[in-house]
């Protein structure tokens, strides 16, 4: 038996009435992760823990994690208790709580920076990361790897993005990773002239095998980037608090210029942070930035408990345990239906794909769609995120659900699977 | 907008689409049949390219070296573009002129009635009967798969996402009615008018009045894929690429 979406399509119609694109950005079926769109949902009716309920009563065990934010499980009860209590005492006032104070000096602390600065969402930090890192060295470019993403600003997009101009994008340079030649090479041909160096820990983009660094790829972009006074910026964003605590430049070695970090930092709840070395404290102070609610009060307190919790419970071990053992457990169902399946990524944060012979993803969609419309919520081309609400009871219901979507794979495809 | 990149859309989008219009519209055939005849446009820093009238049939070729009936200079892209227009008169080269003059020289000659024909086939939108939206929203499909490797090669904004493109074929399509095939090869898009064999991606219109609907621009995609009457699949970045190009198309074909 599988799933039927019929409230989710009606309320994707409305939505689109009223809405541009209906569900627009990464949430929504145009994204090029829910693949084909009739197999997913596109509402949630509920949440808790690692599970979701779309408006037709359909469960999923959800590993998107809302992309991410979903780190202790939805609705914890200890995240959502210092919120409601902060509600208590204000959230968005006339002059900033000092729970504030208290989650910069804890989050500082934690990650090994100096200083913290809130905002709400990743492109906040990264378009002021980029801000401080040309005001401070007086310089335009900026370092990217390839298939990066640090959001949608004109900054990170190409010329052909709608909405984008040319003259947006004239000051990036595009560098392959875990290539420490390239880097040299662009770093020679402009080096007057570069601001900053901005990358992920490793490379998760979408749409592509996600690679982790080669053994001394980042102590040399360190090497580089405080040799030619280019900012090292690290987008944290998606890892940030899944492969360690204290930021995942410790957790690979070195030690950034300013680190990004937004999803994970509160679980669900609005907030982002760029911290940063002393020397660009005063950077941060004078380029103007701000926003409505930046120091709105709740999500500083919900991030607060939010770390406190995570720190308490070893959680980056959880979340590498569970996700070894998810991928491990999907790893040997294919191998012994001869499906190629290729996981890669940190554990935490894993990258499926079904090997094809016209790299055309079609078998890998096909089985993705199958864990859906039977309760497994991943996507087609994104990593996915453990939480710390995933047992190992689910996990194994997990794998035991993907291995049926895999038998129909095989049934619908005997010939691509033959022994 | 590039002049150059509307010549070549002009010539391999536009007039390129004449092969399925005497395909599918048996009056045009007849008329496509008066003549069997090869007419060159050549445009200095543009499209050089031959249109092939034979037996009731049209082929848009790039220009393969074959003696042509009809030769059409252009001095420069925007001056064949106002020729398609109709803003200016094309002055046929002289070998050929006579032929030139009955083939194309007045508004009832076999040339002008079919561009004519089409161009009111393509903008029409009001229509008789299902058979008259079919045969518009044919004709604007496959002028606007043409239009995106034109646009993609050609405009610079839309070179970006071309180059981006991972080799391969993408497959569009009208659900069982017609599909045309996008190929990324050495650098630059080729369209052709037939199903991909080998496609790495897939996007699929489920009836007409959704690819009509979705051309034309009164309805926007993302309904159709909530509703499940856009498909699309396969190497999604490809996608991605090509709808980048596809924006830039309609500015080249109004």
């Amino acid at each position: 038996m599988t799933y039927t979406y019929n409230k989710n399509v009606q309320t994707m119609i409305r939505a689109g009435r009223v809405i541009p694109s209906g569900v627009y950005g990464h949430l929504g079926p145009a994204e090029g992760c829910m693949i084909p769109s009739s197999s997913y949902p596109f509402f949630a009716a509920k949440a808790k823990g690692a599970e979701i309920w779309d408006p037709d009563g359909n469960r999923f065990i959800d590993y998107m994690c809302a992309y991410g934010p979903n780190i202790q499980g939805y609705c914890d009860p200890d995240v959502d208790a210092a919120a409601i209590e902060q509600i208590k005492l204000g959230n968005c006032t006339t002059l900033p709580s000092t729970v504030m104070v208290d989650f910069a000096e804890y989050l500082t602390n934690l990650v090994h920076k100096d200083w913290a600065f809130f905002c709400k969402n990743g492109g906040d930090v990264t378009s002021f990361s980029i801000m401080i890192s040309r005001y401070y060295t007086g310089k335009k470019k900026i370092i990217f790897v390839k298939n990066y993403y640090h959001g949608v600003a004109p900054w990170t997009q190409h010329p052909d993005t709608p909405g984008t101009i040319e003259d947006d994008c004239k000051h990036g340079l595009y560098v392959k990773f875990n290539d420490i030649e390239d880097l040299k090479r662009t770093i020679e041909a402009n080096k007057d002239d570069i601001a900053c160096f901005i990358a992920t820990p490793y490379m998760h983009g979408n749409f592509v095998d996600n690679e982790l660094p080669e053994e001394g790829y980042w102590k040399q972009v360190r090497e580089l980037c405080t040799k030619y006074g280019i900012v090292m910026i690290i987008d944290d964003i998606r890892c940030g608090f899944r492969l360690s605590l204290e930021g995942s430049d410790r957790y690979f070695g070195f030690d950034a210029d300013l680190i990004t970090f937004c999803k994970a930092l509160a679980n669900g709840y609005n907030v982002s942070a760029l911290c940063g070395k002393e020397f660009l404290k005063g950077a941060a102070s004078t380029v103007p930035y701000t926003g409505s609610y930046w120091m709105s009060a709740v999500p500083f307190a919900a991030g607060l408990a939010n770390l406190k919790k995570l720190e308490a419970n070893n959680a980056c071990q959880h979340f590498f345990d569970m996700g070894t053992r998810l991928v491990t457990g999907l790893e040997k169902a294919a191998k012994q239906r001869n499906i190629p399946l290729v996981s890669s990524g940190h554990p935490a944060m894993f990258y499926l794909r079904i090997q094809d012979e016209l790299g055309n993803f079609r078998l890998h969609q096909e089985w993705v769609a199958e864990c859906v419309k039977r309760g497994v919520f991943i996507t087609n081309h994104h990593n996915h995120f453990i939480c710390m609400a995933m047992t190992p009871a689910i996990i194994d219901e997990t794998i035991a659900i993907c291995t049926e979507g895999m038998d129909v794979l095989v049934k619908n495809h005997p010939e691509e699977f033959k022994k | 907008m590039s002049e150059r990149a509307k010549a070549f859309t002009n010539f391999f989008a536009a007039m390129g689409t004449l092969e399925k219009y005497v395909e599918l519209v048996p009056e045009a055939k007849e008329v496509a049949k008066k003549d069997n005849v090869t007419v060159r446009f050549k445009v200095t820093d543009g499209p050089d390219g031959i249109l092939v009238f034979q037996d009731g049939t049209v082929q848009a070729l790039e220009y393969d070296g074959r003696k042509a009936d009809i030769v059409i200079a252009c001095k420069t892209p925007e001056y064949f573009n106002q020729v398609v227009d109709g803003k200016v008169t094309p002055i046929p080269q002289l070998p050929g002129i006579l032929k030139a003059l009955k083939f194309m020289g007045k508004p009832e000659s076999p040339f002008n009635v079919l561009t004519k024909g089409m161009a009111d086939v393509l903008r029409r939108t009001e229509f008789k009967n299902e058979e008259e939206k079919k045969i518009t929203t044919i004709l604007s499909f496959y002028t606007m798969v043409a239009g995106v490797a034109q646009v993609g090669n050609h405009d610079e904004i839309a070179q970006h996402a071309m180059k981006r493109m991972v080799d391969g074929e993408v497959s569009v399509g009208i659900r069982d009615v017609c599909y045309a095939t996008l190929i990324k090869k050495d650098g630059k898009l080729v369209a052709v008018k037939q199903k991909s064999e080998r496609p790495r991606s897939f996007m699929t219109f489920g009836d007409i009045d959704t690819a009509y609907g979705l051309i034309s621009g009164q309805v926007d995609a993302m309904t159709c894929i909530s509703k499940g009457t856009l498909e699309t699949s396969g190497h999604m970045l490809m996608l991605d690429n090509v709808n980048k190009v596809l924006n830039r198309v309609p500015m080249y074909l109004k």
